[in-house]
């Protein structure tokens, strides 16, 4: 049924739009018709011809967005109460109306794609390779075949990429605006429409489309800029942002942790785990949007970065904040539980237990597994940023100055495998605390010892949140010295374990 | 004024303990502080020893003061003392006496730091060093140390009293012991962080009780004023999101 509906919408797309699309049509043809010239000079071949109307920005933000605004806002708007209550939920709704707007989108793109080839071709050969453009670095237009040559010798892939880039980036705004319209009615939805455009526009301009990158439509839209201008961080961030939107505006919703027993939702439940995944995303783009901010985007930056930590040369009070919050923001989840459970102490779940003993244990498993998921995430995203990131960081070479050590891939690992035994030794700290006196003090004795290692540098043996700087700084005293503090850690973290463990069976 | 003497009593070791810690932590910072630098005016060891202390301000305005509100809402005794007094009258009179003594605990402690620093700065003669005019206040630090010091503390004790004001606002509405406690001292430090990694630090609510933070071009007025507006309108927006969640949940 629906197939039907989103063919019909297809073709009202069409006829509804007439004057619109031959004023786009022959905005085009111009275009075309401008490009000839250049493409002649250059001794273009038909698909280099072709790639270069196409990806024409000022074309594109210029003509094709307003007037793909207009369409947009007129097909949402088109949608009368009778339709309406047709469909089984505001959902499916939407589903088709962003469905039938991408296949005529597609179904355009390629008339238009059509439309070029056929102007060309009485005058250029189809060409299977870019030509060689290289010599005219000032030309804008060449500079631009240039990159899309770099990224593909091959110019119909160059072509189809951008013109999928246009789909998404179209079916994006069409997401956002359906979004509106059906939230806040057709009257918020062309405000919105036009806020969007003033905002392409500002982000065209000026260089705040580089800085906060997912802000603007020209990213979205056109592909030259959102990957070659931003880069590659920024242009993932954009795509994924732009995803997020359309899964959104389609219904579907992320998988959600699963629930596992009634234990783990009374000690660490989903809704904490899904904050502190929030959370420590928001760490993360926050350091990602400092090194956009200050020109860098290399990926392994951010890898280093984030676990940067302080030491004895290096004493920044921001950066042993951000290292407390990255260490210690699940012990402060483990004493939320703490104090949960000491409230629901009387719960009958506990009673179900074969010991005291024995439900401490089941809690320290349940606490142990969370501050590992949490550590193990961290490890993998920053290992995955640091390998896929480039060798010659301005970090990695400022840390080499400092240190003379590369910080390598094995380097990197090893610092990760100390951030995960340190989060188990100060998970093992914590508990420990809190048995003697109460979670709140152990929490603070905790901070304030890290306070105190950031004042005092030097106490190596009671770093409980070491960052790469740290972690360095001991490699150059000595790996024995590393693999003693090691040692130390575990040592206390299994034997805390093997403490609360060995009356798990005992009768009371 | 016998409901007020009552919660004074019941908090008076509790406020005896947070004195002396707070007193204890920064005198040492003071004394460890100065021992390293070269102490060029009379109140420049405050200024650097309390810089450190700072950092768990709001955990000293606010444990200490705020959990008979907890427990008076935990052993459900707001239910029965609603039948001699009106309750917000009774809930006022609590919070009354907290925030007076969280305002003479900070006063008696920061004006006693100055007073500390005066009497063992020793200062080093014929070094040019830095100069205070800059700053807000900045002759009278320099050359009328003691009153400037008056001064602060009792600024400072204004703000110590809108923290505790936030903590009697966690204690009155969250469950959790751990999280009502520790609350206050999360959100200021991670405001701290936020505004500190975005280059806006001049308009942070730490800026505004950090004697000299940041350099003089920043503390401005204006700028202390923006950062206690944010404080004083977070603590607004966090008390009517709690009495939300409470509707919604009972």
């Amino acid at each position: 049924m629906n197939s039907k509906i989103i063919k019909s919408k297809v073709i009202n797309l069409f006829l509804a739009n007439k004057a619109l699309l031959a004023l786009n049509f022959c905005v085009l043809c111009f275009v075309a018709g401008s490009a000839r010239a250049t493409a002649i000079t250059y001794h273009l071949g038909l698909f280099d011809y072709a790639l270069l109307v196409l990806v024409d920005h000022y074309y594109v933000l210029y003509c094709l967005l307003p007037i793909m605004l207009v369409i947009i806002t007129k097909h949402l708007r088109s949608l009368s109460d009778i339709e309406k209550i047709r469909y089984r939920n505001t959902n499916q709704m939407m589903r088709v109306e962003i469905f039938s707007f991408t296949a005529w989108f597609t179904f355009y793109l390629f008339l238009s794609l059509l439309s070029v080839l056929l102007i060309g071709l009485p005058t250029f050969k189809p060409n299977m390779f870019a030509g060689n453009i290289g010599g005219s670095s000032h030309n804008e237009i060449l500079l631009l075949l240039g990159e899309y040559a770099a990224f593909s010798r091959i110019p119909i892939i160059s072509i189809l990429v951008a013109l999928l880039y246009y789909g998404f980036g179209f079916t994006t705004l069409t997401a956002i605006l359906s979004l509106i319209n059906n939230k806040k009615g057709s009257r918020d939805s062309v405000s919105a429409a036009v806020v969007i455009l003033v905002l392409t526009f500002i982000g065209f301009h000026t260089s705040l489309s580089e800085k906060l990158p997912v802000l603007f439509l020209c990213n979205y839209i056109i592909f030259h800029r959102g990957l070659f201008m931003n880069g590659l961080p920024s242009f993932l961030l954009t795509v994924l942002t732009g995803l997020g939107i359309i899964l959104f505006a389609l219904g579907y919703k992320p998988p959600t942790i699963a629930r596992k027993s009634l234990l783990s939702e009374l000690t660490v439940s989903r809704k904490m785990k899904q904050i502190i995944f929030l959370f420590i995303s928001g760490l993360i783009l926050i350091e990602y949007f400092q090194l956009v901010y200050e020109g860098n985007s290399n990926i392994r930056d951010l890898a280093i970065r984030f676990l940067l930590g302080t030491n004895t040369d290096f004493q920044s009070f921001i950066g042993w904040i951000k290292i407390c919050l990255i260490y210690f923001s699940p012990l402060f989840f483990v004493g939320v539980s703490i104090s949960k459970i000491k409230q629901y102490q009387e719960l009958p779940i506990f009673m179900r237990f074969e010991s005291i003993a024995n439900l401490h244990w089941n809690i320290l498993w349940q606490y142990a597994a969370f501050v590992l998921q949490y550590a193990g995430f961290i490890a993998v995203f920053l290992t995955t940023l640091f390998i896929f990131g480039k060798n010659s960081s301005p970090m990695s070479v400022a840390l080499y100055e400092s240190f003379g050590i590369q910080l390598t891939i094995p380097h990197f690992i090893g610092n990760i495998f100390v951030f995960i035994i340190t989060m188990l030794f100060n998970l093992a700290l914590f508990l420990m605390i809190s048995q003697v006196a109460n979670e709140t003090v152990a929490f603070i004795g905790i901070i304030s010892l890290s306070f105190v290692n950031l004042l005092v540098p030097g106490i190596h043996l009671f770093e409980i949140n070491p960052g790469i700087l740290m972690f360095l700084e001991t490699i150059q005293q000595g790996v024995d010295w590393l693999l003693i503090k090691i040692a130390l850690m575990l040592g206390v973290s299994i034997g805390f374990l093997i403490f609360v463990r060995r009356r798990i069976h005992a009768n009371h | 004024m016998h409901i007020i003497w009552k919660s004074t009593k019941r908090l008076s070791l509790a406020w005896l303990i947070a004195t002396f810690v707070y007193t204890t932590a920064l005198f040492f910072s003071i004394n460890y502080s100065s021992k390293d630098s070269l102490v060029l005016y009379p109140i420049q060891p405050f200024i650097f020893g309390s810089e450190p202390v700072d950092l768990f301000f709001s955990l000293f305005t606010t444990i200490p003061f705020v959990w008979p509100i907890y427990f008076l809402r935990k052993d459900n005794f707001l239910e029965y003392v609603s039948m001699r007094i009106k309750l917000n009258k009774y809930l006022v009179f609590q919070a009354f006496a907290s925030l007076a003594l969280c305002f003479v605990m900070v006063l008696l402690v920061n004006f006693s730091g100055v007073l500390f620093s005066l009497r063992m700065a020793n200062i080093s003669t014929g070094v040019q060093g830095p100069i205070l005019t800059g700053y807000i206040l900045g002759e009278m630090q320099l050359l009328d140390p003691l009153k400037f010091g008056l001064l602060w503390s009792f600024y400072k004790a204004v703000i110590g009293l809108l923290i505790c004001s936030l903590g009697i606002i966690f204690a009155y509405y969250v469950k959790n012991l751990f999280l009502m406690f520790l609350a206050p001292f999360a959100l200021i430090s991670l405001e701290n962080f936020i505004t500190g990694v975005t280059g806006l630090a001049r308009f942070s609510f730490t800026t505004t009780y950090v004697l000299n933070r940041l350099s003089p071009s920043v503390m401005l007025p204006k700028n202390l004023l923006v950062g206690l507006s944010m404080f004083v309108g977070l603590t607004i927006v966090i008390q009517r999101a709690l009495v939300h969640h409470e509707q919604q949940n009972y």
